[in-house]
């Protein structure tokens, strides 16, 4: 086998379908680079080792007498730790967890085993998955591949860690603020949120991410790779109301001609407070969708700025709902950074909620006003690029020599995030740059609710264009 | 300029912000003593004493800033029907 880090999920599959290559010996790659590279960056943090290579070995039977449960059959992936798995230890990041092992699993960890996927382990995150930074206190701080004295971002820290390692070929995480497309940002891979219920989302710990803003996503090497893995995970389940009124997928045709093809740039307030390097990188990509053959124009969003405000009203709320009993209780189970944040939903009022809800109203049909006609909008995943992980602990990120909060109500980092979770629609990072210290950036492509299929032939479509994926991390 | 006054400068010059908004500091201390008195055990340090203040300003700055959206004639989004686990 050609070395492991050049492979994606795709490619893998398909090797695995001809017999180029076997579910064990590539899991015996996975493993033997874990061994040497998880260390430096904690994406893990728990490895399946036995389980994973019991579930080879029947892949691999199955393989060989050329029965395959679908084109995750024999791929190594991972989850966050954040998603149930029956038997197995499920942290959600936090000490109160830590010795917590759930009696049934996620509606995706059933899908994954009975599409054939071999979950190697549980990967990092935030805390609670109430972060950007995947620096936790109890479970250790995960680094960035591109750089390991920068931050992954999060909360999927450590899944976005590990695809952009090889240390897996597709990871599950959770999204409520940009925690699957920000870290993909941040270390130059894809990341998807699909539509508010596509995927079910049973089987995530309550308490994590946001009871009304927080959807399944995924991280891959490729927009490609999502495609394979949302087509296997999406669906309804019963046991989420949500994903029962969602229409289905349908085909996803990666080859879309998008000549005539529409797409509005986000412009405005938050565009000039990101940095130079990202205005520039998105005009850039602006540039590439052109020569798709694609019509690319400026669309600026009135409330835009207040996306922040309103996400953070909703969830700060929803957050104490969720804590509040644990924290009275328990409050040594809690890292004081989260507990002086979440503490917080306690004073904003059930009429100021409301009126969030009111206002996210307001954002969605701006949102609707600006696609219609369109395709897709295009803005950046992040405003800057993967700080400093000492950076991150002043409390600070520094655009072009200007001081941001990091997070203590507000999130800079997730400021261009944040308003597609209020929305629902689906939305995919890709990888759309670097910054002049060899950092990735990251472009968002959102559609209308619905049509993931749209988004995900233009990312793929962009991505094979740009040409940015070539480019390798230093791990 | 000591920390606390720093991160109040960071925000008034933030995308994110509008003028700050300040809390009296009897408010401040007062919201501090409740969480204090509904969580014991809690011992907080000076340093999180701060933090929260800080943090009880930036609420208090996202609470004016939502003021300024008019939703009178605007429903409640209920598009989202997932029940509670």
């Amino acid at each position: 086998m050609m070395n492991i880090s050049e492979h994606t999920l795709a490619t893998l599959a398909e090797d695995i379908h001809s017999g180029k290559s076997s579910p064990v010996s590539i899991l015996e790659e996975v493993l033997e680079r874990i061994d040497a590279i998880n260390p430096k960056l904690n994406a893990y943090i728990l490895l399946l080792r036995d389980r994973a290579i019991r579930e080879a070995k029947e892949m691999e039977d199955e393989a060989n007498q050329g029965r395959f449960k679908g084109p995750l059959h024999g791929i190594p992936i991972s989850l966050k730790d954040s998603l149930m798995t029956k038997g197995i230890r499920t942290t959600a990041g936090s000490k109160l967890l830590a010795d917590w092992i759930p009696d049934k699993d996620a509606v995706v960890v059933e899908k994954l085993r009975t599409g054939g996927a071999i979950t190697v382990g549980k990967t990092n995150l935030h805390e609670w998955a109430k972060g950007s930074s995947t620096l936790n206190p109890f479970f250790g701080p995960t680094k960035n591949a591109w750089g390991t004295d920068r931050i992954p971002g999060g909360s999927s820290g450590g899944s976005a860690a590990a695809v952009a390692a090889s240390l897996c070929f597709g990871s599950v995480g959770t999204d409520a603020a940009g925690s699957v497309r920000m870290p993909a940002a941040l270390c130059g891979i894809v990341g998807i949120k699909p539509t508010f219920g596509r995927i079910a989302h049973f089987g995530v710990v309550p308490g994590s991410g946001s009871w009304s803003l927080d959807t399944v996503g995924l991280l891959t090497k490729t927009a490609e790779d999502a495609a394979i893995m949302l087509d296997a995970l999406s669906g309804p389940d019963p046991r989420d109301k949500s994903s029962l009124i969602v229409p289905p997928l349908g085909v996803l045709d990666l080859e879309l001609d998008l000549k005539g093809a529409k797409a509005g740039v986000v412009k405005g307030p938050l565009f000039d407070a990101s940095s130079k390097e990202v205005r520039q990188s998105i005009d850039i990509a602006a540039k590439i969708l052109e020569k798709l053959g694609m019509i690319v124009e400026e669309v600026e969003i009135e409330h835009l700025p207040y996306a922040s405000a309103i996400w953070s009203t909703i969830s700060r709320t929803e957050a104490w709902a969720s804590h509040e009993t644990s924290i009275k209780n328990k409050p040594e189970g809690y890292s004081r950074s989260i507990l002086t944040r979440v503490i917080l939903g306690k004073y904003i009022g059930g009429h100021y909620y409301l009126k969030a809800q009111r206002a996210r109203g307001l954002l969605m049909r701006e949102f609707d006003e600006a696609i219609k006609g369109r395709d897709c909008l295009i803005a950046p995943t992040a405003p800057i690029p993967a700080p400093t992980i000492e950076e991150y602990k002043t409390g600070y990120h520094n655009v072009d020599g200007r001081k941001e909060e990091v997070g203590g109500v507000y999130s800079f980092l997730g400021s261009w995030t944040i308003p597609f979770n209020l929305t629902g629609q689906p939305t995919i990072s890709v990888p759309c740059g670097f910054s002049s210290d060899g950092m990735p950036l990251g472009l968002q492509i959102a559609g209308k609710p619905y049509e993931e299929s749209k988004v995900l032939a233009i990312a793929h479509q962009y991505e094979k264009a740009s040409g940015f994926l070539n480019k390798r991390n230093p791990i | 300029m000591n920390h606390t006054a720093e991160r109040r400068k960071v925000l008034e010059n933030s995308i994110q912000a509008v003028k700050v908004k300040s809390l009296s500091q009897n408010a401040t201390k007062e919201k501090i003593r409740e969480i204090q008195v509904e969580i014991p055990g809690l011992n907080l340090t000076d340093l999180e004493v701060n933090e929260i203040a800080h943090n009880l300003e930036l609420l208090e700055t996202m609470l004016k800033r939502l003021d300024e959206i008019d939703v009178t004639n605007l429903e409640p989004t209920v598009v989202f029907t997932r029940r509670e686990e």
